[in-house]
């Protein structure tokens, strides 16, 4: 638990610990996992509710926590990542997975044993899915990582769906979907104009191997199917027209940044307004959709 | 036949850790005594959390 600073050995910080649950990714993972819940038919007790909820980030960090523990070498070679507890030297390596695995421990049992198994066998799949499968497996062997990957990220809202309902049904596989769609064109757009950084890392992304151009017409492709999908639950009669409305406004708005960053033809990354622009939108964009698609179920119900 | 008085105890100040020098010294038991207000506020939470949870799983209130 200790680091050597300078000439004396500190114990690593509080704030440390904190760093490694990656706080700003688990902020939408609580979100969406919230808008899973509150869009879920029937009712959960609001204690347990808050329990689901903590669980889910709870989860969401442990998998944060797992991934930087096993990326440290990585990290240290990324400007972006460079300043972490781990590659900073602030924090043993070791401390880093007995946390992940006591904070993953902590949040499937406490799910199971308060709210269901079903969510919990979920949220244990999903920590695996992204500490193994996408950070061991996929990450360092394919420029498809983060296409398979997603998958992880798009677990919370089925996860919060399950804790009310104890089932799965249709909405919350179009909810996957949407996040899981979302997901190429979001991360293709942080790595064009972070490819020397990830290109430093060794790290197989789309940009760094098989170019700009060909990460370009995927992002605009994926935007597409990203359209269809996210209109579906209102297409299918799931939703009210609050979600249809902003689901349509949202997407042709997606669109139209998508095909901005497609007729880019800029190679240096300060040059990339249009893929930045995308980037942010997208963030904006998840907040936005499971916003309303959980305000219109509440209107519904 | 000892004439020697005991010496009078010496002021060593705050008491230091290993052979750390005293900013050292503050330095790490600061540091510990934040972590261990974190980890007082999560189980203090947790306490009241399983509380709650178990409350609710009785039905004390419906």
């Amino acid at each position: 638990m200790t680091i050597a600073t300078n000439n004396i050995s500190l114990p690593a910080d509080w704030r440390d610990f904190w760093a490694l649950t990656k706080p700003r990714v688990m902020s939408l993972v609580v979100f969406t996992a919230l808008c899973g819940l509150l869009a879920a038919p029937g009712s959960i007790h609001p204690v347990l509710a808050f329990t689901a909820i903590l669980c889910i980030a709870t989860g969401a960090g442990a998998s944060g926590a797992l991934n930087q523990w096993y990326e440290a070498e990585l990290d240290a070679k990324m400007k972006r990542t460079a300043g972490r507890p781990l590659p900073d030297g602030r924090m043993e390596r070791e401390s880093a997975l007995q946390f992940g695995i006591g904070l993953a421990a902590f949040s499937v049992g406490i799910m199971g044993v308060a709210v269901n198994w079903l969510s919990a066998g979920i949220l244990a799949f999903s920590i695996f899915f992204y500490a193994v499968v996408y950070t061991m497996w996929l990450k360092p062997n394919t420029p498809q990582n983060i296409v398979i990957g997603g998958a992880a990220g798009a677990f919370p809202p089925v996860i919060g769906w399950a804790a009310v309902t104890g089932d799965i049904t249709l909405l919350p596989v179009l909810m996957f979907a949407l996040i899981f769609f979302w997901t190429p064109p979001h991360f293709w757009a942080l790595a064009l104009f972070m490819k020397s950084d990830y290109g430093a890392a060794g790290i197989p992304m789309l940009p760094n191997v098989a170019g700009q151009r060909a990460t370009r017409n995927q992002i605009f492709g994926y935007s597409f199917v990203l359209a269809a999908v996210a209109v579906a639950p209102w297409l299918l009669g799931m939703t009210g027209i609050i979600y249809g409305a902003t689901a349509v406004l949202l997407n042709a708005l997606f669109l139209v940044l998508a095909f901005a960053s497609w007729r880019s033809e800029s190679i240096d990354a300060a040059d990339m307004k249009a893929e930045k622009r995308l980037f942010a939108f997208s963030v904006l964009y998840l907040f936005i959709a499971f916003a309303a698609l959980a305000l219109d179920r509440m209107v519904l119900a | 036949m000892n004439d020697q008085a005991t010496p009078p105890p010496v002021d060593m100040g705050p008491r230091k850790v290993g052979d750390l020098s005293l900013e050292e010294s503050n330095a790490v038991r600061a540091r510990q005594a934040g972590r261990s207000k974190a980890m007082a506020f999560v189980l203090f939470g947790l306490c009241a959390l399983f509380f709650a949870i178990t409350v609710v799983k009785v039905g004390v209130w419906g």
